[in-house]
């Protein structure tokens, strides 16, 4: 698996304007807000907070994502950019197509589970040809 | 960092384990020289697999395809929508409507100073006339003020004309002496503090 990211990513920041995350709160409890900002330090001065992430799963099990769609489509049409997770967010929620890389994330984890089924099935199978020979 | 923890799920099963490699991660900082046992170490970069790359960069084309439409139609959104701000048909209406506005309170505007013109005339045309008024009074008193004055004094003037022919005068003096030397009035009394008169009874001059 080449790193296309280093290749792919020289295109990105050039223009004025990008939609990444920003990392907040404390210790061991990560949380992002979705900002639109300028080239300024991650925490820092920012545009227009876009909505919010939550790494963390809560009660139900889910990762609550916020998204302003119709904020976001106003600063893509002025000219933004995007960072990858930010693209994989909107992907995962439709708004864009989904992203490749969590295309190819998804595959590569069901083949190994797939595999592992596949080894685990054939342990039993010789597990059982040996205690039949003995 | 968290992008690197993310990707560690999908690493090829002939990598070493991922919690050694979370041990050792931060320890040496850039400026810290590379251990000894790591002099002859070539990183290799994981191995390629042709058709997952061509399945993935032909997902990326059209991925970049459909966002490069997506981002095209929100661009035109955006002129759009700038253009029919600044000269759209809804501009056009607010703009005569703002105008019709502005046109009804300037005309309210001038009716409501006509009216407080008239309303100050009104006042100023009343004072007038008090000032008038009082200026009437103010003379009218002064001149029977004057005249009150002007009788006082003739009549000042009379009572000394009459009292002047009982003044005694060079020519009436023999005769004014004699006259009082004969009257039998006496000035021979005295005062108390308490205001009693006393005469003298036959004791002493």
């Amino acid at each position: 698996m080449v790193q296309l990211t280093t290749v792919l990513c020289k295109a990105y920041h050039g223009g004025h304007l990008t939609i990444c995350l920003a990392l907040s709160g404390c210790t061991n409890r990560p949380f992002y807000h979705i900002m639109a900002a300028h080239k300024c330090p991650r925490d820092g001065r920012f545009v227009e907070q876009l909505g919010s992430y939550d790494p963390m799963p809560n009660s139900h099990g889910e990762k609550l994502v916020a998204l302003n769609l119709d904020r976001i489509q106003h600063w893509i049409g002025c000219g933004a950019h995007i960072t990858k997770p930010v693209e994989e967010l909107l992907g995962l929620s439709g708004f864009f197509p989904l992203h490749p890389i969590v295309i190819t994330n998804a595959e590569r984890l069901r083949w190994k589970q797939a595999q592992e089924v596949l080894l685990a099935a054939q342990k039993t199978d010789t597990e059982a040809t040996e205690t039949k020979e003995n | 960092m968290l992008r690197a923890l993310r990707t560690l799920g999908a690493r090829p099963l002939d990598r070493p384990p991922a919690h050694f490699l979370l041990l050792a991660r931060g320890r040496k900082t850039r400026h810290d020289p590379p251990a000894k046992s790591k002099i002859g170490r070539v990183a290799t970069p994981p191995a390629v697999d042709p058709a997952e790359f061509f399945v993935l960069t032909e997902r990326y084309r059209q991925y970049r395809q459909t966002v490069r439409a997506l981002r095209y139609e929100f661009v035109t959104e955006v002129r759009r929508k700038a253009h029919e701000a600044r000269a759209g048909v809804l501009a056009e209406r607010k703009a005569l409507q703002d105008a019709a506005e502005h046109r009804e309170l300037m005309a309210w505007n001038q009716a409501e100073n006509q009216r407080l013109h008239e309303l100050r005339m009104a006042r100023l045309r009343q004072e007038a006339r008090e000032q008038e008024r009082r200026q009437a009074e103010e003379a009218a008193r002064e001149a029977r003020e004057a005249e009150a004055w002007a009788q006082l004094k003739e009549r000042e003037v009379l009572q000394l004309q009459e009292d002047a022919k009982n003044f005694i005068t060079r020519e009436n003096l023999e005769a004014r002496v004699e006259e009082a030397l004969d009257s039998p009035k006496s000035y021979n009394w005295a005062i108390t503090r308490e205001g009693l008169v006393v005469k003298p009874q036959h004791k002493g001059s």
